[in-house]
């Protein structure tokens, strides 16, 4: 009658006759071992709902719809997203995840795509390897080239690995959707687009000036700001927030290299200490100087309290020192290229005066719980007010060493992306600051001072799989139903064509990483079916697909 | 009569309690972990532990009911997951947002409808009783999304006379409490979401209205006042109005409370910052504690609103002064 | 001798509805919506989820309506004549189950409360005021939240709210009918209770009994429809409120007017339908409405 179709594991799971089992071993090692020649089992991909993102579920019902033409039963499963993060970042339970690795600036080095992605030791509660990959060949070289300090050589390394996670498929890479964000010309000019994150870049925040009006910039975003944390913070949209209010010692040049933001300058001392002079005649917002006492308070207290975003890199940092007036010294466990680029320019310094407090003074358990309902920084941005779920005000912070060239940034919720789109061409708003529905941009590009646009992103949306699950756990299979999606239609249909195809887990787009000669498989049912064969899976009469016998 | 009143009161706060037992027991049978119900699971295992212990989940279940119902009670709701604001301090904006936003709605339909049910009554078969019928009950099957996407549609987006949604225009901060609501912005913004409600529960003070009006004026004594010569207008509005009114009245806190249950849509669509927006939100971010107490508050308010409707229903009908009466 | 009880029963119904212009429209709307449902997957042109080309090959995003696309195209390019007609089936499906258990839920609460009264008429009524203190769509959500996405809650949860309405109804006028005399003599006659209820009692509610299965029906599917609208719903099974949700977060609202029209016109039209039949049936159960 409906749509309801229970499967074998499904059945295992709901009947939990093999709770104590599970609980022994994890889930993935349940399901291990398939009778050899039984029916390959029908899985579920699971992704977010379509209130979050409208293009997930639709995608993973492509991919589930080309699955099924191999004779693979698989079955779109959008659920709402925290839960997809409980399931499968914390709890590993899942059969396939198609989810949106953002390009966030803070992942233009690529660290965090082939180290974080693809070491084994992230296979951890948390971890950003919850496929449950392992491969000492990649692991080798995606720890090379954490340690390698020499840009030329690591980029070898680098070259080097993104052919073998490509080979290794753990990570179906669908596609580099593009940053599409829109603007009004009219309104505001001096827009500085960036690498994964478009117009909505802290360049954009600061260099942008406004044409006409009081001199704020209204932006519209589609769903409500979450908290303004900056320990806390760890979706994109936070860090857009926070970055305007927070400095950081670095910041992510609109070229994707790190430029000296609070820290004036570092020297390498030697590969394991770095000494940063922090700028002089800073101020917060509330008028206190902000001193190398701050810096290293910051490094303490996330160390401390286990900043979730930053946790992994912080655990490599031995001692934090200020040395003199206005140096700081940092010394780490092991050597770490992305120290710069990954940490210090995202880390957001803290005013050690109002801290230190927290949360011991404040009514809280923990600073992770912390709302702080008035930010103080000392970024280019004061804080003005927020009206939860609905408006954040902004205003430029003159005392700042680069100050912002708009009087502030308004930023209002609308309640959909199509809400946001109509209050652009009203004129109602001025841009947007993340994406814009594709299909939406199309629409909006032709109204007359308006510039819609995709921009080049080094996020992808990818396919990733259970590799501790049959058959997700054969490296051919994997191989095999990368050349079943049909991504080019995905993108035309899905993606309204704002978006390339998808190959190699760094971007083309992020140019100086990015491995030209990975290529993305030919979307060929045909050679499928022969990398399966020759791995030994079978056909029913039914035209199902059976495991090697 | 007393005695009535306090027996309902009593039912009341019994009713109260078992909706709010019905919650706790929901959150528990819930699969997966029961503790993610306070516990925000994106916090590291040494946090979450403190956590768990801080609220009580490492003991035996009736003492977890016991300091639910003891939360409850002192106002100490949790802390949401998403914003890690006191959930209490969340809901008590969004409640007057929903308010606000609700007595505009019922006040227009129920002024409205009784109007209409009225003349209706008065020119009974008439064009206007048969159309009036009709789009009335046309209007109660179309769902509050379909009348206010169209509203969106043509008198947002077409025309530009409202504005598409949220409170205010984007930059112009409302004045807090009682003057937001001279405020000629928020007014703007309050009449699509306000009328979306209103016509979709229009055709219930109508039609009992007309129905009321047609039964009182059927009676000995409006006959009599005809035949003393009263103009017929007289006689609709002194006489039969006034008598018609009492079935309309007690049905309207049981409308309201449903009313406020259907609320979620209504927001959704404008964007309108409610609870009911926020039940939404919450629900779908699982951000257990906001869900659990905006739910319980929706339900307290129609429970209360319920108590009115008997209390006034037993105050207002003379046919009733038996306790209980409505038995 | 049963069938012909049967028969009359029908014949009456038939007479009911026939003698309301309203009914009758209704009837016939009810009609074809049962033949669609009935026959839906035989009568969709196009599979659910399949993205179409256009004769020049090209993928048809957004189409308006046309020969090729008699209700016109989404922006998945998928057809939707196809999803409506497997949407009223699932539409009518839930409509169904949920209407026919919330009104047995709701008629034997009715009917024990109000024959046996006392304690367990106390029992009963103090549960339906809780039941009645249950924001409706936010229970919906929260169940749908908490226990997942599937058809089956959905059902499951109209069903637990919706049956409250009749049983107080129902309960008022089998208090009313309790006192009647032949019931009373059947009493004397030492029928058995159960007998009485669904031997005597029933009979005599069966015109309010069709009034609030009509309203229950009518209700659920208003209240699907909601909670598929705010995306509270099975992906896998497509009902209208479904369909107006995609067009919701596909952000078309402004220019897909065919892709708003169809669906809601539909649930209009179901709703009124059983609206305008209830009406009908209270006319019955209340003359005093139409004499006038």
């Amino acid at each position: 009658m409906f749509n309801n179709q229970i499967g074998r594991r499904e059945f295992l799971k709901i009947t939990g006759g093999t709770i104590g089992a599970s609980m022994l071993t994890g889930p993935g090692a349940l399901f291990a071992a398939p009778a050899p020649g039984a029916l390959v089992d029908p899985m579920k991909i699971m992704t977010a709902t379509a209130t979050m993102d409208p293009v997930r579920p639709e995608v993973a019902r492509v991919c589930s719809e080309a699955f099924k033409k191999i004779g693979w039963d698989v079955a779109a499963n959008p659920i709402d997203y925290n839960q997809n993060v409980q399931k499968v970042i914390m709890e590993h339970d899942y059969d396939m995840w198609f989810v949106m690795l953002s390009g966030a600036s803070l992942r233009i080095d690529p660290n965090v795509f082939l180290y974080q992605v693809h070491h084994s030791s992230q296979f951890r509660k948390g971890g950003y390897n919850w496929e449950g990959f392992s491969d000492p060949k990649i692991d080798s070289l995606v720890e090379a080239q954490q340690k390698e300090m020499d840009v030329e050589k690591r980029q070898q390394i680098v070259n080097e690995a993104q052919v073998l996670c490509h080979e290794a498929q753990s990570n179906n890479v669908i596609a580099y959707m593009q940053m599409t964000s829109a603007y009004r010309s009219d309104r505001i000019k001096n827009v500085v687009p960036m690498l994964g994150e478009g117009t909505g870049s802290f360049w954009t925040d600061i260099n942008m000036e406004v044409i006409k009006g009081d001199g704020y910039v209204k932006t519209a975003r589609p769903s409500p700001l979450k908290k303004l944390n900056p320990v806390a913070a760890k979706d994109t949209t936070e860090f857009m927030e926070l970055r305007m209010i927070y400095d950081t010692l670095f910041r992510i040049g609109p070229d994707g290299s790190p430029r000296p933001w609070a820290a004036e300058s570092y020297k390498m001392v030697d590969p394991l200490t770095i000494d940063l002079a922090i700028r002089k005649n800073m101020k917060w917002h509330d008028g206190e100087p902000f001193t190398a006492e701050d810096v290293k308070f910051t490094f303490d207290y996330s160390i401390k309290w286990k900043a979730p975003f930053f946790n992994s890199i912080l655990q490599k940092i031995d001692t934090v020192e200020v040395i003199g007036k206005h140096g700081v010294r940092i010394k780490l466990k092991e050597t770490y290229a992305p120290l710069i680029s990954n940490l210090l320019g995202g880390l957001f310094m803290l005013p050690k005066h109002i801290w230190k407090d927290i949360p011991e003074k404040m009514d809280v358990e923990d600073p992770l719980n912390f709302p702080n309902e008035t930010p103080v920084g000392s970024g280019p941005f004061k804080f003005d007010y927020w009206d939860r779920g609905r408006e954040i005000k902004v205003s430029a912070f003159t005392h700042h060493f680069n100050p912002p060239k708009c009087a502030g940034i308004i930023g209002t919720v609308y309640g959909s992306h199509d809400a946001v789109a109509a209050a652009i061409e009203k004129g109602e708003c001025d841009r947007n600051r993340y994406i814009l529905k594709p299909s939406l941009l199309l629409d909006l590009a032709k109204i007359k001072g308006v510039v819609a646009k995709g921009y080049p992103n080094h996020g992808f949306y990818t396919l990733t799989y259970n590799c501790l699950r049959a058959p997700l756990n054969d490296p051919q299979f994997r191989k095999a139903m990368a050349h079943v999606i049909p991504k080019e239609l995905i993108i035309e249909a899905i993606l309204s064509g704002l978006a390339d195809v998808g190959g190699s887990v760094i971007a083309p787009a992020n140019k100086f990483w990015h491995n030209p000669a990975v290529k993305s498989f030919p979307n060929d049912i045909v050679k499928a079916r022969d990398i399966l064969a020759k791995a030994g899976y079978t056909w029913d009469k039914k035209g199902k697909m059976h495991y090697p016998g | 009569m007393q005695e009535f009143i306090i027996r309902r009161i009593i039912y009341t706060i019994f009713t109260i309690f078992a909706v709010a037992t019905i919650l706790f027991c929901i959150f528990r049978i819930m699969p997966g972990d029961p503790t993610a119900q306070v516990i925000s699971p994106a916090l590291d295992e040494a946090a979450q532990a403190r956590l768990k212990e801080a609220f009580g989940l490492d003991k035996p279940v009736y003492i977890q009911y016991a300091l639910y119902l003891k939360g409850l009670v002192t106002l100490e709701w949790g802390r949401s997951f998403t914003t890690s604001k006191p959930v209490f301090e969340i809901l008590k904006y969004r409640f007057w947002n929903t308010v606000f936003l609700m007595g505009a709605a019922m006040g227009f339909t129920l002024l409205l409808g009784t109007a209409l049910g009225m003349v209706m009554a008065w020119k009974r078969g008439g064009p206007l009783d048969v159309s009036a019928t009709v789009s009335a009950l046309v209007l109660q099957s179309a769902p509050p999304f379909v009348t206010g996407i169209l509203f969106l549609m043509i008198l947002s987006y077409k025309l530009d006379i409202f504005p598409t949604g949220g409170m205010s225009t984007p930059g112009e901060r409302l004045p807090p409490g009682i003057a937001m609501l001279f405020n000629k912005d928020f007014l703007l913004h309050l009449i699509l979401p306000a009328i979306t409600t209103a016509f979709y529960y229009l055709a219930t003070p109508m039609l009992i209205m007309r129905d009321s009006m047609l039964e009182v004026t059927g009676s000995d004594y409006i006959e009599l006042a005809q035949a003393k010569g009263l103009s017929p207008g007289t006689v609709m509005i002194k006489h039969a109005a006034r008598n018609a009114l009492l079935p309309v009245f007690t049905v309207s806190s049981v409308l309201i409370g449903f009313a406020l249950g259907g609320q979620v849509i209504v927001e959704t669509v404008f964007s309108w910052p409610g609870m009911g927006l926020l039940m939404v939100e919450a629900a779908s971010a699982h951000d257990y504690p906001v869900a659990q107490a905006t739910f319980l508050l929706l339900a307290v308010l129609i429970i209360v609103l319920n108590l009115l409707a008997d209390i006034s229903y037993c105050y207002l009908d003379p046919r009733i002064s038996v306790p209980g009466g409505k038995k | 001798m049963k069938f012909s009880i049967l028969k009359d029963f029908f014949i009456g119904q038939y007479k009911i509805i026939r003698g309301n212009r309203f009914g009758m429209f209704g009837a016939v709307i009810l009609l074809f919506f049962g033949i669609v449902a009935l026959l839906a997957p035989y009568i969709a042109p196009h599979e659910l989820w399949e993205s179409l080309r256009d004769s020049n090959g090209k993928l048809a995003i957004l189409r308006q309506p046309s020969l090729e696309f008699p209700m016109g195209t989404t922006a998945m390019g998928r057809d939707i004549l196809s999803q409506m007609i497997l949407a009223t089936r699932t539409t009518v499906m839930i409509g169904l189950i949920s209407g026919l258990v919330s009104i047995i839920i709701g008629a034997n609460i009715g009917l024990l409360a109000g024959y046996y009264g006392g304690k367990l008429d106390e029992i009963c009524m103090r549960f339906t005021d809780i039941i009645y203190g249950m924001p409706f769509l936010p229970f919906l959500i929260v169940l749908i939240s908490l226990f997942g996405r599937n058809i089956w809650f959905v059902i499951i949860a109209i069903c637990c709210i919706i049956w409250r309405t009749s049983a107080r109804v129902i309960r008022a006028q089998v208090m009313s009918i309790r006192q009647r005399q032949y019931i009373q003599a059947a009493k004397a006659r030492g029928c058995s209770d159960t007998r009485i209820i669904y031997g005597h009692i029933m009979p005599n509610i069966l015109p309010l009994l069709l009034l609030y299965t009509a309203f229950n029906i009518a209700w659920s599917v208003l209240a699907e429809a909601g909670a598929s609208f705010l995306g509270f719903s099975d992906p896998n099974n497509i009902t209208w409120g479904g369909m107006l949700y995609n067009l919701w977060i596909s952000g078309k609202i402004r220019t897909a007017w065919w892709w708003f029209a169809s669906p809601s016109i539909c649930i209009i039209l179901l709703v009124s339908a059983l609206v305008f039949i209830s009406r009908a049936y209270e006319e019955v159960a209340n003359p005093r409405l139409k004499q006038r």
